[in-house]
């Protein structure tokens, strides 16, 4: 019966300290695993199947084809499982996290300008950008 | 290289069975609110082209929008209070496999191969299985 009334954590924290603490210094190793195999799994999907919807994407951009960017963001979730598996190294951390930032963001600025139908990422790219911030404060926080 | 392969599978290994949720959850709460949002307002998910075209065929983007929304606010409502109890574990848990199993299958199907939505789906599986159904988990965070 007591088992069921067990239903809080017990914490001297307020709530919005334990979600500081989350915040800044919760384990993110496994979104760095799942989102780096994302960035990868969307290069296969550059390789094996890129077609119209893909060749606009690459389009958006002011240089790289298709190969490029495939190969950017396969080696982007590479680098993202490197550092969640060396547990964040600073300089390394602080270098994929940038460029994490400055290839997402620069998605957002080149599908704000492009046709409509290429502005359904926006929602991926918002996240992808949020876990390079969160690398690159986890670099600096060590 | 040995060494290396050892470290890894120790790490991946440690990772999946022991890491702590609490992080992943919130963030992941993040991308299905959202995920949410965008299927709220976007008026481009209905175009034949776009890779959301099968995920509109089998219900509406609102729909698919509120139970994002209400699997993104259940993650941050249970990281935040800290609680754990099975009406939370079918929120996070099991609509959360539903929504992103069932977006990514249909993104995918679509395009014809896989994307990085799988990504969602296998984060949303590890949480599910990850979830503590019993008060006395053993990371020290339940009384």
């Amino acid at each position: 019966m007591e088992q069921h009334t067990r239903k809080r954590r017990k914490s001297d924290a307020a709530p919005m300290t334990h979600l500081g603490n989350i915040l800044l210094s919760g384990d993110i190793s496994m979104v760095l695993l799942l989102g780096g195999l994302g960035l990868i799994l969307w290069g296969l999907l550059g390789v094996f199947a890129f077609g119209g919807d893909l060749v606009a994407y690459t389009k958006m951009f002011p240089f790289g084809n298709g190969t490029f960017w495939t190969i950017n963001y396969v080696v982007c979730g590479l680098a993202m499982w490197y550092i969640a598996a060396k547990q964040f190294p600073p300089t390394i951390s602080l270098l994929v996290g940038t460029w994490v930032c400055v290839i997402w963001s620069w998605s957002v600025l080149a599908r704000s300008m492009a046709a409509a139908s290429l502005q359904t990422g926006n929602a991926t790219a918002i996240v992808y950008i949020v876990i390079g911030v969160l690398i690159i404060q986890r670099s600096t926080s060590r | 290289m040995k060494e290396l392969y050892e470290f890894m599978k120790f790490r991946l290994h440690w990772l999946f069975y022991n890491a702590q949720t609490a992080s992943t959850r919130f963030w992941f709460g993040w991308a299905s609110i959202g995920y949410g949002l965008f299927l709220y307002n976007a008026q481009t998910v209905y175009l034949p082209g776009s890779e959301y075209y099968l995920m509109t065929q089998l219900a509406s983007p609102k729909s698919w929008a509120i139970m994002f929304l209400v699997h993104g606010g259940s993650l941050w409502f249970g990281v935040i209070s800290g609680r754990y109890n099975q009406i939370l574990l079918m929120l996070e848990g099991v609509l959360g496999v539903a929504c992103w199993v069932g977006a990514a299958a249909a993104v995918s199907i679509h395009q014809g191969t896989i994307g990085g939505s799988f990504a969602g789906a296998f984060i949303a599986i590890w949480l599910l299985v990850r979830y503590p159904t019993h008060w006395e988990w053993d990371s020290g965070e339940v009384e």
